[in-house]
């Protein structure tokens, strides 16, 4: 099995996975930014640049070290994208079903994507991009006559605050992810690259999340539960209830990649960080604690909730350190 | 090895899907229709019509039913959870809210001052589907199901989607689903509005207009229910305040959306009238105070000069306007628009919209386009 992937399939998977993370990300996870969503998506995009370009201009000496807080990061994320998808499943399901049951499969599909490796990960995103683009057209095109566009309105939402939080949580994502991309690829990815792929899944998840909130309101008279949004977003809205289907599938499918790239990166990020360690042995270890932290609903607890929205802080300050320390404007390519 | 392995894994896959427990079609109650009324010993009581299974219609083949092909089943309890898991008791199967086409609450009940939280109840049960179209009915809404007929050969679900989308395109009833409600009293923009549902009286002669209320419609019209849907119930902050008419009604629609046919007397003269397009709003803010501007495009396949009926419907749209300002409710999506004024939610909220409605400078042109 070969986890690292090439320059197009490591590509292809940032967008899937990217594009998801923003999206649930905006909707269900960090939610400050109100009727403004959109606009955190687009803060996010400028706010990460500087950031992936450091990390692009590291030396590989430094880039190794770099891994260690991304694959902590990475399993984290992945753990927390695999119980939000697990929840998701059992507002979805007409039983009441144990959340082990429900984790159980989604782990078992990250490990059969993991075993066959980065490049099969690359080329079923490229299709997956495409299914979803049908997909979206589809809910888009019935949806149309329920979505209110006042609903958007005022412009910034919670206000500037509200936006720049979400802002700072969507740059960690997408420094979280690109930086990633960047270090599993078997050649070297250039920073124009990712920034296409980042502009691309930011693009299309500022579209997709202020659509979202054309479909409902900003909640203001009391706080919302996350089971709230997620049935609001999947199930319980204005839309017809055939739409529910494509709807359903595009979610599902959206977090099964980012739950796929971010383990599978977390896996080669292990082996990069510790050569000698053989790609079983870091499929192994990676899947084992991403497996963990899921089951032990490690990503829900309230000391990794107080740190999460630092994630692009520490990157930062990592990239920067290791700049000082090891050098960089070495080992980047051209684009 | 490898093959076994992957052959392991999805034998596994279908164990873990949480299908082990199968949801058959027969073990369900899928309710089509649910009613909540105020319990005579207090608290909450509901109705629910669900089809019979196993029940064909009369005319189709097969047929292996006999009587009724829906059942009503009614549960009340101290409160909302405690009602429906009595009713979950009642439906003797596993009570499916999925396919909801209607949910019905008493006027009395939508007039208490604890609707807005049975709401956010109604709303946050498991697989109730906030796509159901939302009535307030007169009375109490279990008798209001029960009297509720289906007509030969059609399915009850079919039934009423098809007559409230006619309805709709007509402007005899605003576009109310229970999840327009919902959301409505969870966020701070216009007021929601539900459809006004009414017993028929039973003195019928027949005619084809809409009058202003019920009981010139019952007497001038004949119909194959008697169960009627016409007009508006208004809501201010989730509680019902009161109602419009059908006329009142067909000028809200005008207000906030596109209404496919409708008929207008003006002058002496009766106007076929369609909008082409939705009416066209825009916000001002002039210091304190809103200015409205809301444009009203229809358009006439007979000849003649419009400017009278223009000037009529122009004037009858601001009637309805000044009715609603009285009650103090904005159910005509202004404030979607007037929000735009604002930087933010906060300043939004804080300029309170609901109470500032009154004062809000609201005026309306209608343009009628006619063949020349």
């Amino acid at each position: 099995m070969r986890l690292e992937m090439s320059e197009s399939a490591a590509s292809a998977s940032l967008v899937a996975a990217l594009t998801s993370r923003l999206f649930y990300g905006l909707t269900l996870d960090v939610p400050d930014a109100a009727n403004a969503g959109w606009l955190a998506a687009l803060a996010g995009l400028l706010l990460s640049l500087p950031a992936v370009w450091l990390i692009c201009r590291l030396r590989p000496a430094a880039r190794r070290a770099l891994a260690l807080p991304l694959l902590m990061g990475l399993a984290l994320d992945a753990a927390r994208a695999v119980e939000c998808a697990a929840y998701s499943e059992s507002c979805l399901a007409f039983n009441h079903i144990a959340p082990a049951l429900l984790t159980l499969p989604l782990l078992a599909a990250i490990l059969r994507c993991a075993w066959l490796g980065g490049d099969a990960l690359g080329g079923a995103a490229r299709i997956w991009i495409r299914l979803f683009a049908v997909l979206i057209l589809i809910v888009i095109l019935y949806q149309l006559p329920y979505y209110n566009a006042g609903w958007l309105r005022p412009w910034l939402g919670a206000g500037a605050g509200g936006v720049l939080r979400a802002g700072v949580r969507a740059a960690g994502w997408n420094a979280l992810l690109a930086g990633s991309a960047a270090g599993i690829c078997k050649a070297e990815i250039g920073f124009k690259r990712l920034l296409r792929c980042l502009l691309i899944s930011t693009a299309v998840a500022a579209a997709l999340v202020a659509l979202r909130q054309m479909m409902a309101p900003a909640f203001t008279a009391e706080p919302v539960t996350r089971f709230t949004r997620i049935d609001t977003l999947l199930t319980n809205g204005r839309a017809p209830l055939y739409l529910q289907l494509p709807m359903i599938v595009a979610w599902f499918g959206g977090m099964l990649h980012l739950m796929c790239f971010e383990s599978v990166a977390a896996c080669a990020l292990l082996g990069r960080l510790l050569p000698k360690l053989k790609a079983g042995a870091c499929m192994a270890i990676g899947l084992s604690a991403v497996f963990a932290l899921a089951l032990l609903r490690a990503p829900r607890a309230a000391a990794v909730e107080r740190l999460a929205p630092y994630l692009y802080h520490a990157l930062f300050a990592a990239a920067v350190m290791l700049w000082c320390v090891k050098g960089g404007e070495a080992g980047c390519a051209a684009s | 090895m490898r093959r076994v392995l992957i052959l392991l894994i999805l034998l596994i896959l279908p164990l873990l899907t949480g299908c082990a427990v199968t949801g058959e079609v027969e073990n369900q109650a899928y309710a089509l229709v649910m009613g909540v009324d105020q319990a005579p010993a207090g608290g909450i009581a509901l109705t629910i019509r669900i089809p019979r299974i196993g029940h064909r219609d009369s005319g189709g083949e097969g047929a292996v039913g006999k009587g009724e092909p829906y059942l009503v089943l009614t549960a009340s309890g101290d409160d909302y959870p405690q009602a429906m898991e009595h009713l979950q008791w009642a439906a003797a199967r596993e009570l499916n809210l999925s396919h909801l086409n209607l949910l019905i609450v008493s006027r009395d009940l939508a007039a208490d001052p604890a609707f807005p939280a049975l709401i956010r109840e109604i709303a946050t049960t498991r697989h109730l589907y906030a796509t159901a179209g939302f009535v307030v009915c007169e009375g109490r809404s279990g008798d209001f199901i029960e009297g509720q007929e289906t007509l030969l050969g059609s399915h009850l679900s079919s039934d009423i989607s098809a007559m409230f989308r006619h309805y709709a395109a007509h402007g005899f009833i605003p576009s109310a689903t229970f999840a327009d409600l919902y959301y409505a009293t969870q966020s701070c923009y216009s007021d929601p509005t539900g459809l006004w549902g009414f017993p028929d009286s039973g003195e019928q002669a027949a005619a084809a207009v809409i009058e202003t209320d019920e009981s010139a419609l019952n007497a001038q019209t004949r119909t194959a229910s008697s169960r009627q849907y016409l007009g508006t119930a208004l809501f201010r902050d989730g509680v019902c305040v009161g109602r419009l008419d059908g006329a009142e009604t067909l000028c809200l629609n005008l207000l906030t959306r596109r209404v496919e046919a409708f008929g207008f007397e003006a002058d002496g003269r009766a106007w076929a009238l369609s909008s082409a397009l939705p009416p066209r709003v825009r916000a001002r803010r002039d210091g304190a105070r809103m200015r409205i501007d809301v444009a009203v495009s229809l358009i006439s396949e007979d000849p003649g000069d419009p400017s009278g009926a223009e000037a009529a419907l122009a004037r009858a749209l601001l009637q309805v306007v000044d009715r609603c300002k009285a009650l103090r409710v904005e159910p005509f999506g202004f404030a979607a628009k007037a929000a735009a004024r604002f930087a933010t939610l906060n300043e939004w909220r804080d300029y309170d919209w609901r109470s500032r409605f009154p004062e809000a400078d609201v005026r309306v042109t209608v343009r009628i386009a006619t063949p020349e």
